[in-house]
């Protein structure tokens, strides 16, 4: 039934628990898993200069963002192989993290989405985050929102 | 991961394929199954009182036409542990509700019924208990 599935991460406490739930399906129904970070560009910055300082680079700017981001991603894939998942792939976007989701879903063929119920935003009070709620809205497939 | 799956069913084309969906994972992770159908009634007293009166034959009826079939369906893919209930009320509401009473971490739902709003992407039942379920929820479209 399911035969790719897109998880969509962002390092938080709910993406992580996402993730399990991604990982575990896409183990149990033999299917292919892509875990895609949307970077916007405000966060852009910020991974850029933590990128720079953790790896004492001299010259930020000349810093590739996707390459950053893929760091921390790799571990998440080598954790998802670990599990038994038989495909794993890591799509690193930039742009607004709805939109970019839902076209690479689309043009993935995926069957299936996983994300936490919200995200690393700082907008309190949101018990269902904006980018959840229009990826469950909009997504040409099923969506599953983990708490 | 998923040891209990409800899935919400309302007679509506979403309904039918999220149910499919929910016997595919009840399968493939050995969940127990909850199957409810929710009939929503308006809440004027007198309603009330007609369901006090009437009540349980109504639901029996509603699970005699609707869930035993599902649940024979259900038991025929191989799902061990099937179960579940009619409800009323409020939809989001009882199948927040029931979810929670019955410790079910996983609800499986169609992104919209059989709700007459058009331009809804996402109908207002799924789209409270995509935010209010104390446990996953997967939209099925």
């Amino acid at each position: 039934m399911f035969k790719k599935i897109v998880l969509a991460y962002d390092g938080s406490e709910h993406a992580k628990r996402a993730f399990d739930a991604a990982a575990e399906l896409a183990t149990k129904f033999g299917a292919a898993l892509d875990i895609v970070q949307v970077v916007t560009h405000q966060h852009a910055s910020e991974a850029v200069a933590a990128f720079a300082r953790a790896e004492h680079v001299e010259n930020p700017d000349q810093i590739e963002l996707a390459k950053c981001s893929a760091n921390s991603l790799a571990p998440v894939a080598a954790k998802a192989k670990a599990r038994g998942v038989r495909s794993v792939n890591i799509e690193v976007l930039r742009g607004d993290a709805a939109r970019e989701m839902l076209d690479y879903a689309r043009s993935e063929h995926a069957d299936l989405i996983v994300l936490g119920r919200r995200g690393l935003s700082r907008v309190g009070g949101l018990v269902l985050g904006s980018v959840s709620a229009k990826i469950a809205g909009e997504a040409n497939c099923a969506v599953l929102t983990v708490k | 991961m998923f040891k209990k799956i409800l899935v919400a069913y309302d007679g509506s084309d979403h309904a039918a394929r999220a149910f499919e969906v929910a016997v595919d994972l009840a399968t493939k992770l050995s969940s127990q199954l909850e199957i409810v159908q929710v009939e929503p009634h308006p809440t004027t007293s007198n309603w009330v009182t007609e369901i006090g009166r009437s009540g349980n034959d109504e639901l029996s009826k509603v699970a005699a036409q609707v869930l035993t079939p599902l649940w024979a369906k259900a038991r025929s893919h191989g799902v061990k542990d099937v179960s579940g209930d009619v409800l009323y009320g409020e939809p989001a509401h009882e199948i927040a509700r029931y979810a929670k009473d019955n410790d079910v971490d996983l609800v499986v739902m169609g992104r919209r019924g059989r709700g007459r709003i058009e331009g809804l992407v996402l109908g207002s039942v799924s789209s409270h208990l995509t935010s209010h379920a104390n446990c996953a929820v997967l939209t099925v479209k």
